[in-house]
């Protein structure tokens, strides 16, 4: 019971509570901060997204390019395995 | 709708003054801390600034305003608990790291009546382990007395969840004052 009452008072504890006063030089620092953050050069969005464009695209030729590459290596190897296997790589066939 | 505060810098003046109170208030429930209270509450009227032009007038300014503030305090609580975790991380290793580990004190709203100032402390104390929805719904309803309808719209959610919510956040205080209670022994 008395931990019931515990309880009770302290979660009715708000009750009353009064709005805090705000700051009144809140606008003034607010407007310090926009001017801080206006100054601080900000790399347009715009040219973000080209940049990444860009390197995306650069990113997706080179794999293409790199598969192309070792694609192209296997199938030498192959085929210079399969003729020495079957001797067509002497000089006088 | 909004007037354009670029150009007009005493509406915006205006608007801050008239508003200020509202988020200064609610920051304070959430965050439960003066300094970053104030902090929060300008980087709401920065974003106001910046954004009002986006506001199409669908919610109140209130409620675009208190969602801000509710979405600042979040984002500050979290920051600051990362940075906890990395002072307990570098402290590990450097034992002068200047990084604080824990808060300075148990936080008493300015605007509790005197006589409940010791329960009330009690109360933020136990408000600051609930999770973050719970904690923002709760401060919502308790500190700023608003409506279910009206913390549905700031939260994006129904009614029934915000109802949820609280009976959730009640449930819980609950079992934290328990605790208290039994410590207190």
């Amino acid at each position: 019971m008395e931990k019931e009452q515990y309880i009770t008072e302290i979660l009715n504890s708000l009750c009353g509570i009064k709005k805090t006063e705000g700051n009144s030089f809140l606008h003034t620092k607010v407007l310090a901060k926009l001017e801080k953050t206006n100054k601080t050069e900000k790399l347009p969005l715009k040219l973000v997204y080209v940049f990444a464009t860009c390197f995306v695209m650069l990113l997706a030729i080179h794999i293409f390019w790199w598969d192309e590459f070792t694609n192209q290596t296997t199938n030498n190897s192959t085929t210079t395995s399969i003729a020495n296997e079957y001797d067509l790589t002497s000089i006088d066939y | 709708m909004l007037p354009h505060f670029q150009n007009n810098k005493e509406a915006f003046a205006a608007f801050v003054q008239h508003h200020q109170q509202l988020v200064m208030n609610t920051a304070l429930g959430i965050v439960q801390n003066k300094e970053d209270a104030e902090e929060i509450a300008q980087d709401v009227f920065v974003e106001v600034f910046e954004q009002h032009q986006h506001f199409k007038g669908e919610s109140s300014v209130t409620t675009w305003l208190y969602r801000i503030t509710t979405n600042k305090c979040i984002d500050h609580i979290r920051k600051k608990k990362t940075k906890k975790r990395f002072a307990f991380i570098t402290n590990l290793f450097h034992q002068n790291s200047n990084e604080p580990l824990h808060d300075a004190g148990h936080f008493v709203h300015p605007g509790v009546l005197a006589e409940n100032k010791e329960k009330a402390a009690l109360l933020f104390k136990a408000i600051e382990q609930l999770p973050e929805k719970q904690k923002t719904a709760y401060v919502l309803y308790e500190i700023e007395n608003l409506s279910y309808q009206e913390i549905a719209e700031i939260l994006n959610s129904s009614i029934s969840s915000v109802e949820s919510l609280l009976f959730r956040s009640r449930q819980r205080l609950r079992k934290i004052l328990e605790t208290f209670y039994k410590q207190q022994l």
